[in-house]
């Protein structure tokens, strides 16, 4: 006789036996259909205790990544506003030392020195192209300016790319 | 593995006149469009231009477009001008290899968003590096910066109509 199992199990009644509930001549075929590929999906899922071990640990993690991701959206947010701020303060910075008759690029450079400026920064806000940037760059006898990275962090990318090239 | 480059290390190493090894330690380099345009210019004068050229005729520099806009116009690289977006972008699409760049905020960019696409960035003085130990150059990053330092004397740039 054909069996048709009860769909879905919920979390708790996973590792219980599974339940009969009806003939197959109690329901529409396409309904016998439908529960039975249910069902057997539902089966596969639940039977050993190793998936079922498995299945539980993923639902206990993903209320954790679901918490985890809300941070790390909420974080996202602080840094964009964090940098909004940074850029209408460096406009300021530099509207306010325009006014005392300051050549732009002089400024852009000044601030590129002192880290507040990337390079893509200088070129957007002075209209220069990179060949420029590094023209501009010797003129005034500065070096390249990078972020702060500690000497391990550094090693790691050199010991990597040595690796792979 | 991938290797994406913006203008600044193009462009580094274009000027010292060792342009042709980066084919020796990389191979294949993807640039964006916008990479190509700054590193080629007028296709004349500069010191990339002619070089940049032959490399994609030769094949080993490609020229990629990037496809993902949300991410190119999303908010932590929005601010980046147009050739480091787009490398940033790329780097982000294709994941897996190495993004060539001396600019702060894409090396930020990198550490922020590349990182688990398996992106690591290198900058002028890593590839110098790098080059040193595996004897493709004899310049060491000391040379190279002041070989980039005497460039006033060497090349004439246009900014703005006149001549710098």
């Amino acid at each position: 006789m054909k069996t048709l199992v009860e769909f879905p199990f919920s979390k708790s009644e996973e590792s219980k036996p599974i339940k009969i509930i009806g003939g197959f001549s109690k329901k529409s075929v396409n309904e016998s259909l439908q529960v039975t590929l249910e069902s057997i999906y539902d089966r596969n899922y639940s039977i050993g205790p190793k998936q079922a071990r498995r299945r539980d640990s993923i639902m206990q993690l993903s209320p954790d990544i679901k918490q985890l991701q809300k941070q790390v959206n909420y974080l996202q947010e602080l840094l964009d506003q964090e940098n909004n701020k940074k850029q209408r303060l460096i406009d300021e910075i530099i509207s306010a030392r325009l006014h005392t008759n300051e050549e732009l690029l002089d400024i852009l450079f000044d601030l590129y020195e002192k880290g507040l400026l990337s390079i893509s920064e200088v070129k957007k806000r002075g209209g220069i192209n990179q060949y420029q940037f590094v023209y501009m760059l010797s003129e005034r006898d500065m070096s390249f300016v990078y972020p702060e990275e500690n000497i391990t962090e550094q090693e790691e990318r050199l010991k990597k790319a040595r690796e792979l090239l | 593995m991938i290797i994406i480059s913006d203008a600044t290390v193009l462009v580094n190493f274009a000027l010292v006149d060792k342009f042709y090894s980066l084919k020796q330690l990389f191979k294949h380099i993807v640039v964006p469009v916008s990479v190509y345009n700054e590193v080629y210019g007028d296709g004349n004068h500069l010191p990339g231009s002619k070089e940049i050229f032959e490399a994609k005729r030769e094949g080993w520099v490609e020229v990629v477009r990037y496809t993902n806009n949300v991410f190119y116009n999303r908010q932590g690289i929005r601010h980046l001008d147009a050739g480091e977006r787009e490398a940033v972008t790329i780097a982000y699409e294709k994941g897996n290899g190495f993004l060539l760049t001396d600019d702060g905020d894409a090396i930020r960019a990198c550490k922020m968003f590349l990182h688990l696409k398996n992106i690591t960035y290198l900058s002028t003085i890593d590839v110098c590096k790098i080059m040193n130990d595996k004897k493709i150059i004899r310049m060491n990053y000391i040379e190279m910066s002041l070989k980039l330092r005497q460039l006033n004397s060497k090349y004439k740039f246009r900014y703005q109509g006149r001549t710098l």
